[in-house]
């Protein structure tokens, strides 16, 4: 469904192009929930706004690919994008509040979509609209169309932002850290509803978190990413079990499971780099406690290691170490 | 009070009105509906729950930044109502407050020096001795060059660090950290609560540590309050919590929990008028009752440790 | 906040340094008036009226900018009114500053009946138009430069007021605020140190944009007879006197005129690299 090769993203800075993505590749199938996971900085949700183009104007995509369902979507001519935009691909943010107008009442802004994209009448469009926000888990749907984004909970607007992107029935949604701004309990609720929707449309998701544990409960496959790279890739359940990369290793032994009796766990020493240039190394190097020699010079590649598994490591390279 | 009891707060309740005239706002939930806790001196207490619940104005209303609408808070034996101004600013030296925003919790004008200095002068310090300064920056694991940084130029971490050297600077006895680490990264995360642990070690403190985060929680506290709407629903050592929780809203929580069992989602609901009597998580109970329509549940002690506010599971 | 980062963000912004250079030029013709200027400026020679720039008068006296309708020297008149407009300009704004901005502070810090009062006093003060507050105050006080200033501090200081009070409310919850009143800092402490710097940014933007207003509402009060005498050279009388002789001597009106635009210019371009440098985020 959505197949990514070499994404390059460069930002332009005083100082020079930053590169916020640096040669991404990765595949999600219809009907798959993935898991693109960091921390801040990293550019997981550059990948995300590339792969949309909404890109900010000192931004510029390169890099080989990006095709849904065949057709490039960097070779596009921005008119025929902004079609798509919504339509075959949607997209959900951290903040609901903010992605809402707030004088439109959220019927109102469902059946925008639906009349921009497929040409309904104000009539059907509202209609449907009501019929979606049932779908997506708001009770009295049809008086709670006429009510304005204020008069909802943080929950209830996330489940109303849901109701926009797959209005017109996406092949791809991305949901941006959709979760963050919310209660524990809430969020479940959110992703349980995200993953209702995939089983029964067959709509690929990209789930962007920070929070590696809460990808791993929800998505079929991972890919965490560390300085605008995946460095490693896999079905959820081994790479939560046994990650390969030392930065995954990390991110999960700095993750608080217990009481500190129990053992301490383990920080990340030093800070993320920041993106000037062709890298000198590994971009990890600097706070791995595996690195030796071959690190601090080349750029390691992708190295698969196990069914579906890659890691980006000089570490997993037979006669390593 | 008894001796080890650092600080006790009695049916402290809290109401935000409408502004002017004095007028009281009938459907303005309370934020504070009658919240009594006890804290030991030397104990790590958590507090745990999500939006709404309280967590944040309680905090602020034990150290006296904003007033309680109505209960008792007495703080090393000396009830807070009794204080004068002078008197109250004072004894604010010996509690401190972390804040969740780092960003927002450093006066971006002011150098790290500046705002260290003007709290090292708080507690009787001399600013103009370095050695104060650098042993604060030391003590939270900051390099003595950051001293001249102003808050921008530093990361979450460090910024959350220089929160907490602020802290420190007056000699508190007890420190509460409000969503200490959540905007921060994961790897940073854990330097700040392991800082906090050490920081307790070497310097006896009592800490009251509030988040949404049961993980975070569970890292650092021996004993766990939960709160939803403005009251506290259950209170248990930790490893009771969560071994054992009663409350249905607790249960929740932990279930929420990553690598527990994942249950059927219980639906949305929107948040409740507070004014109708009855239990506030009924909407969302799978346990609820006749009885819970119709009172609100008392803290009941189930034991001498653990004390629940809820009707079925105090086997009413 | 002075010190070394100051002057060198200074020097590196050449916005900056154009609105210093307008600047000083304007205060060295204000302060430095009995040596710029040729003539005096109150000399009449109504032989010499409404000599054009770069004529000679009847006794072999050049004059640079031209004489206006009594024959005073035009860059003498220049020079000399430089410190009405500037006296009246940079006074009228910083004493509304002064007044609006510690009203303002109280109102937002303290709240209560201090917030009540302030805001009730803005509100009246703003319900009475400027014109005829001036025109009032003005009749029963006389017209003279220290009046004038008073009066249009008056209508302006509720500006100042009305943003540094919003400012303060958005402030005085910031976590920063609290964990000063945590360390039981003094309420006066924490107005001064934490929350004033932190308002004080659209306050300069403000000001700027009130001593040009002042400098053009004092050619208004000229106009209406009400300002300084007639005598005393200010560039808003100048304006105000131009205004019949338009077409056949385009010159007294142009010159003032483009003297408070060049003013106004100097004083906009250092009140913004001052904005900027007042935020620590924009690159200090």
């Amino acid at each position: 469904m959505l197949e990514v090769e070499g994404l390059r993203t460069e930002i332009a800075t005083e100082a020079g192009p930053l590169w916020a993505v640096d040669g991404v590749s990765f595949s999600l199938a219809a009907g798959e929930v993935m898991g693109l996971v960091g921390e801040s900085g990293c550019g997981k949700s550059m990948t995300a706004l590339s792969l949309m183009r909404l890109l900010p104007a000192n931004a510029r995509v390169t890099g080989a690919a990006v095709r849904l369902a065949g057709t490039d979507l960097l070779a596009l001519p921005e008119a025929a994008m902004r079609a798509l935009r919504g339509d075959r691909i949607a997209m959900i943010f951290q903040d609901p509040m903010a992605a809402l107008n707030p004088v439109f009442t959220v019927g109102e802004q469902i059946a925008e979509t639906l009349r921009h994209h497929r040409g309904l009448d104000s009539r059907t469009a509202w209609q449907q609209a009501e019929r979606l926000l049932d779908r997506v888990g708001i009770a009295e749907a049809d008086r709670r169309a006429r009510s304005y984004p204020h008069e909802f909970s943080g929950g209830m607007r996330q489940r109303v932002m849901i109701a926009i992107a797959i209005s017109c029935g996406p092949d791809l949604l991305i949901a941006d850290e959709p979760t963050t701004a919310l209660d524990v309990t809430v969020e479940q609720q959110i992703l349980a509803l995200l993953d209702e929707l995939r089983r029964d449309s067959g709509t690929a998701i990209l789930l962007i978190t920070h929070n590696l544990a809460l990808a791993g409960q929800h998505c079929d496959r991972i890919a965490v990413m560390y300085a605008g790279q995946i460095v490693e890739q896999g079905p959820a359940d081994s790479l939560l079990a046994a990650p390969l990369h030392p930065y995954s290793q990390g991110l999960l032994a700095a993750m608080p499971r217990g009481p500190i009796s129990e053992g301490r766990i383990a920080p990340i020493a030093g800070l993320p780099p920041v993106l000037f240039g062709p890298r000198q190394g590994c971009s990890f190097a600097p706070r791995c406690p595996h690195r030796f020699a071959p690190c601090e010079t080349n750029p390691p590649g992708l190295v698969e290691s196990g069914p579906g598994r890659t890691a980006r490591c000089f570490l997993l390279e037979a006669g390593a170490r | 009070m008894s001796a080890d009891m650092i600080l006790e707060a009695q049916d402290l309740t809290k109401r935000y009105d409408a502004h002017g005239f004095g007028r009281r706002s009938r459907s303005a939930p309370a934020a504070l509906d009658g919240v009594s806790l006890a804290i030991r001196r030397g104990e790590t207490i958590g507090l745990v729950g999500e939006s709404g619940s309280g967590k944040s104005t309680l905090a602020r209303v034990l150290l006296h930044l904003t007033p309680a609408s109505s209960g008792r808070i007495c703080f090393e034996g000396q009830d807070l109502a009794t204080l004068g101004r002078a008197e109250m600013r004072r004894l604010r030296r010996r509690m401190q407050i972390v804040f969740q925003d780092p960003q927002a919790s450093l006066n971006p004008r002011l150098r790290v020096r500046q705002t260290l200095g003007e709290a090292i002068r708080m507690a009787g310090g001399d600013t103009g001795s370095a050695s104060s300064l650098t042993a604060l920056l030391d003590a939270v694991g900051l390099p003595a060059r950051f001293a001249d940084s102003r808050p921008h130029e530093l990361s979450g971490g460090q910024r959350q660090r220089v929160a907490i050297a602020r802290a420190l600077a007056v000699r508190p006895s007890f420190i509460v950290a409000d969503e200490p680490v959540s905007a921060l990264d994961v790897s940073v995360q854990a330097q700040i609560l392991n800082l906090l642990a050490d920081l307790r070690e070497s310097r006896g403190l009592t800490y009251l540590l509030i988040s949404h985060d049961l993980a975070v929680i569970r890292y650092l506290a021996e004993r766990i309050a939960v709160m939803y709407r403005g009251r506290i629903v259950e209170l248990a050592p930790a490893a009771r919590l969560f071994e054992a929780a009663r409350h249905p809203y607790t249960q929740l929580l932990l279930a929420s929990l990553p690598g527990t069992v994942r249950r059927a989602p219980i639906p949305a609901v929107e948040p409740r008028d507070s004014a109708s009597a009855g239990c506030a998580f009924l909407a969302r109970c799978p346990k609820a009752q006749a009885l819970c329509r119709q009172a609100q549940p008392p803290l009941a002690a189930l034991d001498s440790e653990h004390a629940v506010a809820c009707f079925v599971a105090s086997g009413a | 906040m002075a010190g070394r980062g100051f002057v060198a963000s200074f020097v590196a912004s050449p916005k900056a340094m154009a609105g210093l250079l307008l600047v000083l030029a304007i205060l060295a013709a204000a302060l430095l008036s009995s040596l710029l200027a040729p003539f005096d400026p109150q000399l009449q020679s109504l032989a010499d009226r409404l000599l054009p720039p770069f004529s000679q008068a009847g006794d072999g006296s050049f004059h640079l900018l031209g004489t206006d309708q009594l024959g005073r020297d035009l860059l003498s008149r220049l020079v000399y009114g430089a410190r009405v407009s500037l006296l009246v300009g940079l006074g009228a704004s910083l004493l509304a500053g002064l007044v609006g901005v510690l009203l303002g502070l109280a109102a937002g810090y303290l709240g209560g009946w201090v917030d009540d009062l302030v805001t009730r006093l803005a509100d009246v003060q703003l319900a009475l138009p400027y014109i005829l507050l001036a025109i009032a105050m003005l009749a029963i006080l006389g017209g003279s430069l220290v009046n004038i200033i008073l009066v249009l501090s008056l209508a302006q200081w509720v500006t100042y007021t009305r943003v540094v009070r919003s400012g303060v409310l958005s402030i005085r919850e910031r976590e920063y605020v609290l964990a000063a009143r945590a360390l039981g800092i003094a309420p006066v402490m924490i107005m001064l140190r934490h929350i004033l710097p932190n308002v004080l940014a659209p306050v300069i933007v403000i000001a700027t944009f009130a001593v040009a207003q002042s400098i053009v509402a004092e050619a208004g009060l000229s106009f209406l007879g009400l300002g300084v005498p007639p005598s005393v050279p200010s560039w808003g009388g100048m304006l105000a006197d131009a205004r019949s002789y338009l077409v056949i001597a385009w010159w007294l009106a142009a010159i003032p005129g483009l003297a408070i635009t060049v003013t106004v210019i100097g004083v906009n371009l250092l009140g913004d690299w001052l904005r900027d440098r007042f935020d620590p985020r924009l690159g200090v």
